[in-house]
């Protein structure tokens, strides 16, 4: 299972248009943000205290699970291409167990969204904390851990 | 003793029926060769016999035992598929380490030792998807040793590759079957190739036609056939007339055909006496099946 999820990660990595396009719809939508809607939301908070706190958080947390979301998703593509080629019949073959092996593609999808969450995590809040000193503590970061509940749940559903 | 053994194997898609009552077996040690034109199943046969498949009819024993019972462990069965199932993006070495991995066991020093043997440790840093079509096919048959198989199933392992790498593959082909006692089972199209092999199935439109040694094959179906280009007509009740002045004569021996080349010697052009290849059997069987 350990070579499943790191061939995986390996050819994942290998691959650097693959490695963009997982990432274009969080980067689209952080450029939507930072160019349009930003200021258009802040304008209409009107006085709120923190408003641009707020919402910068607000929308870390919905990058993030964006990110979660498409990283995700291009990794599991590799099973399609793997069963289109006749490679996932060749595993098969081997000593480990079809199930063993669908774990491993399972697993090999959770740990990148993971690290990617992380990259895009310490690159957005990296600008946000040069742009307005976004600080979090570390009860914030539970927040954030919501607000990506959150939209995930808005997403799938 | 035989490491697999077919019997009334058949294969239903719907209505069409891809594979007919095959009795096939492979016995260890030997190269067994399978032949037929595109379409006639053998492809479908190899992915019953390895297990992927499951057929409509008939039964398969591994080593005497049905396979379906042979627990995943002991299925001692490595396959090198017609398309390459290695990923392009990887070196040679960590597709080989990965596949490796899959299997109980995995042991450096006994991955390294059959790269050095199957003569892929000298391009093991390289990628892949970067290496000829030769060297792709010979890691291949590499991968599909990694679990130590009996049997080596081939699905036309040397078509698209040039002759020296052909040449090469077929004397690692060779020296797996004679030091490791490989049973080996192949589909080629290239029949010089099956001349090498110790029994044949010629396989047409899912039915087995022929088995047998590509020697006594060749004896069954022996036409050596002398062609004759005279420089002027002839009228031979023995002779077969083609274009122009060729005459075609069906001869027993070579002695009987250099009577006749002495016969017409003032007024030959050209002459050719040729034994029977595998080639002229394989078109007389499957030309023959054409008319029924």
């Amino acid at each position: 299972m350990m070579a499943i999820i790191k061939r995986n990660l390996t050819i994942y990595s290998k691959n650097i248009s693959n490695i963009f396009f997982s990432l274009l719809g969080s980067l689209i939508f952080f450029l939507i943000y930072v160019f349009f809607l930003r200021s258009n939301i802040l304008s209409d908070l009107g006085s709120l205290p923190n408003k641009s706190e707020i919402i910068d958080m607000w929308m870390l947390g919905a990058l993030l699970s964006i990110t979660s979301l498409t990283t995700a998703f291009t990794i599991s593509g590799q099973y399609v291409i793997d069963k289109t080629n006749n490679k996932f019949l060749d595993f098969k073959i081997s000593q480990t167990s079809p199930a063993t092996l669908l774990f491993g593609y399972y697993l090999s999808s959770f740990f990148l969204s993971f690290i990617m969450q992380i990259i895009i995590f310490v690159v957005a809040y990296g600008y946000f904390y040069s742009i307005d000193d976004l600080t979090l503590h570390t009860e914030q970061l539970g927040y954030l851990g919501m607000t990506i509940r959150i939209f995930r749940n808005e997403l799938y559903h | 003793m035989n490491i697999i053994e077919a019997k009334g194997l058949t294969k239903k898609f719907q209505n069409y029926t891809a594979v007919d009552h095959l009795n096939i077996s492979v016995p260890a040690g030997k190269l067994t060769a399978y032949l037929g034109t595109n379409g006639a199943g053998k492809s479908t046969t190899i992915a019953m016999l390895i297990g992927t498949l499951t057929p409509t009819e008939g039964e398969i024993y591994f080593k005497g035992q049905p396979l379906e019972k042979v627990p995943r462990k002991d299925k001692k069965i490595g396959v090198v598929f017609q398309n390459s199932i290695l990923d392009k993006e990887l070196t040679v070495w960590q597709n080989l380490k990965i596949r490796a991995q899959l299997n109980k066991n995995y042991q450096k020093e006994k991955l390294e030792t059959l790269m050095k043997q199957t003569g892929v440790y000298e391009f093991a840093k390289k990628s892949y998807g970067k290496l000829s079509g030769g060297m792709r096919r010979k890691v291949d048959i590499t991968r599909a040793l990694l679990n130590e198989p009996e049997i080596l199933f081939l699905d036309e392992p040397t078509t698209g590759i040039d002759i020296q790498s052909r040449q090469e593959i077929w004397q690692l082909l060779h020296q797996l079957k004679e030091e490791k006692h490989l049973a080996i089972f192949l589909t080629t199209h290239y029949l010089e190739e099956a001349e090498n092999a110790d029994n044949l199935y010629i396989l047409r439109k899912g039915k087995l036609i022929e088995s047998g040694s590509a020697q006594s094959l060749k004896e069954k179906y022996d036409v050596p056939t002398l062609r004759l280009i005279t420089s002027e007509e002839i009228h031979d009740s023995r002779a077969h007339k083609e274009e122009g002045n060729e005459y075609h004569f069906i001869c027993q021996n070579e002695k009987e055909a250099l009577s006749i080349v002495n016969q017409y010697q003032e007024i030959t052009l050209y002459f050719s006496f040729l034994p029977t290849d595998l080639n002229e059997v394989f078109l007389k069987l499957t030309k023959e099946d054409d008319t029924l």
